[in-house]
């Protein structure tokens, strides 16, 4: 039986007057991929981002329900969102590395966390990020070159490294491979492969083949309804929901 | 049925799907023709049923090929996927049954004519069944429809036993009379080849009820 990392309860969000998310309850298992599929503007992203509080930072936006981390309730006031994004950390669909060091760009979470008691032990947590996101090789001699001076794949795995270099618990992408050629969306799919291992992952992504590569669990988003989650297996060879069906196999918008 | 938003992508399926109707209705012209073979014997068109065969082998390489680039183009999941799945099976099975019936009319070819003692029609009796079966097969794919896929299996029982029934009287036919004993063996041979295609056509309707429901029966 597979653990649930994270539950979602009856949420709703609304942009001002506007109802993104209706009555979304979706579990989200422990050490495993989940992918969040939908046209766009369906709330799939707007659903990942209530898992990190991201949605705080807008003003407009009201959420209500529960999201439980390990059972605990994450929009209780009493808890720090900077913490909380330690714990739930996140990749975006353009590759974002800070102007600053390949070096710097991976030590800047655990130095503000506090991660590290010496410059040796910083060191060796850089590079060990930067193996477990299959780009230490790659960059071990250049260490202090600008992160904004690699190529888009390996940017995107650097933001993985600096995400990873915290040590999170869950790791969420909002289509991370949007912005990258097939070779370089080959070797992040292989990395999501190898990192969900010891993260629990959950992805967004418009490509359907995507979905089904890398993820155990899928669900289907569609006009701020949930309307169907189950093994990834399933959702894409036979569908229980029509609408599932016709939109990945490209019946509806 | 919802339509692609990709119209193209709609006369792909439907261009595979007549592709492959096309095919079973020639296996159908090939079949109907070799079982008369079994009650009147006409030697061309035993050797047409055999040449026509090319044909048959022709249709299933054009059908596999564009399976292959529909599959790489549009990388169909669900449904979609699972038609030109079937596609691809059921064209390899009516290549079967295409050689089948080539192979009775080759025996035809074999045996030349029948001896005048051999009075039986009951080889071309089970033809019959088999070429109805069939035919059934066939529409439910082309119908889409579990209704008439969930018949052949069950009119196949019956084939098996017009089957046996007509191997137990060729071993009393020859019995009796040994000079018929190099005819009757071809003609058994026959009656094991339309046997056979009585078992392709179940398969074909279990690939059908695959497409429609997403699961194999058993």
């Amino acid at each position: 039986m597979e653990k649930t990392k994270i539950e979602s309860k009856k949420i709703n969000v609304y942009y001002g007057d506007k109802k993104a998310l209706s009555n979304i309850t979706l579990d989200i298992p422990e050490k495993k991929v989940t992918s969040l599929i939908g046209p766009s503007g369906c709330g799939k992203s707007t659903f990942l981002r209530c898992l990190n509080r991201m949605n705080d930072t807008i003003d407009i936006c009201r959420i209500e329900g529960k999201i439980l981390v390990d059972g605990e309730d994450i929009y209780d006031t009493k808890l720090d969102p900077v913490l909380l994004r330690a714990r739930i950390g996140m990749v975006f669909q353009k590759p974002n590395p800070f102007p600053k060091s390949i070096f710097d760009n991976v030590a800047y979470g655990p130095k503000i966390h506090g991660l590290t008691n010496s410059s040796d032990e910083l060191q060796l947590l850089v590079e060990s990020s930067l193996k477990k996101a299959g780009l230490y090789n790659e960059v071990k001699d250049r260490l202090n070159e600008p992160g904004t001076s690699l190529s888009g794949g390996q940017q995107q795995r650097l933001c993985i490294a600096r995400a990873i270099a915290v040590s999170p618990e869950v790791i969420l992408m909002d289509e991370p491979c949007s912005a990258l050629d097939p070779i370089a969306t080959a070797i992040i799919e292989e990395l999501i492969d190898e990192i969900s291992k010891n993260f629990t992952i959950v992805i967004v992504t418009h490509s359907m083949q995507q979905a089904a590569r890398v993820s155990n669990q899928t669900a289907f988003f569609h006009m701020g309804n949930l309307i169907e989650v189950g093994k990834t297996d399933q959702v894409f060879s036979t569908p229980k929901e029509k609408k599932t069906q016709d939109y990945i196999t490209g019946k509806i918008g | 049925m919802k339509e692609h938003i990709v119209s193209n992508y709609d006369e792909d399926l439907n261009s595979l799907k007549s592709n492959l109707i096309e095919m079973g209705i020639n296996c159908e012209r090939q079949l109907f023709n070799a079982i008369n073979l079994t009650k009147i014997i006409n030697i061309s068109k035993a050797k047409e049923i055999v040449k026509n065969d090319d044909e048959i082998d022709a249709q299933e390489r054009r059908i596999r090929d564009f399976a292959t680039i529909t599959l790489s183009k549009r990388q169909p999941l669900a449904d979609d996927l699972r038609k030109i799945i079937i596609a691809l099976k059921i064209s390899s099975i009516l290549e079967r049954i295409g050689d089948h019936a080539s192979n009775v009319a080759g025996r035809i070819l074999y045996v030349k004519k029948a001896p005048e003692s051999y009075l039986t029609d009951s080889i071309y009796q089970l033809g019959q069944l088999v070429l109805k079966n069939f035919s059934k097969a066939l529409s439910s794919y082309d119908q889409e429809s579990q209704k008439i896929a969930q018949v052949v299996p069950a009119e196949d029982i019956t084939i098996n036993s017009v089957y046996e029934t007509c191997f137990r009287e060729h071993l009393h036919l020859m019995m009796e009379d040994p000079k018929i004993l190099g005819f009757c063996t071809q003609m058994l041979f026959i009656a094991k080849e339309l046997e056979r295609i009585g078992d392709l056509s179940k398969v074909i309707s279990k690939e059908v009820i695959y497409n429609l429901k997403g699961k194999l029966a058993k």
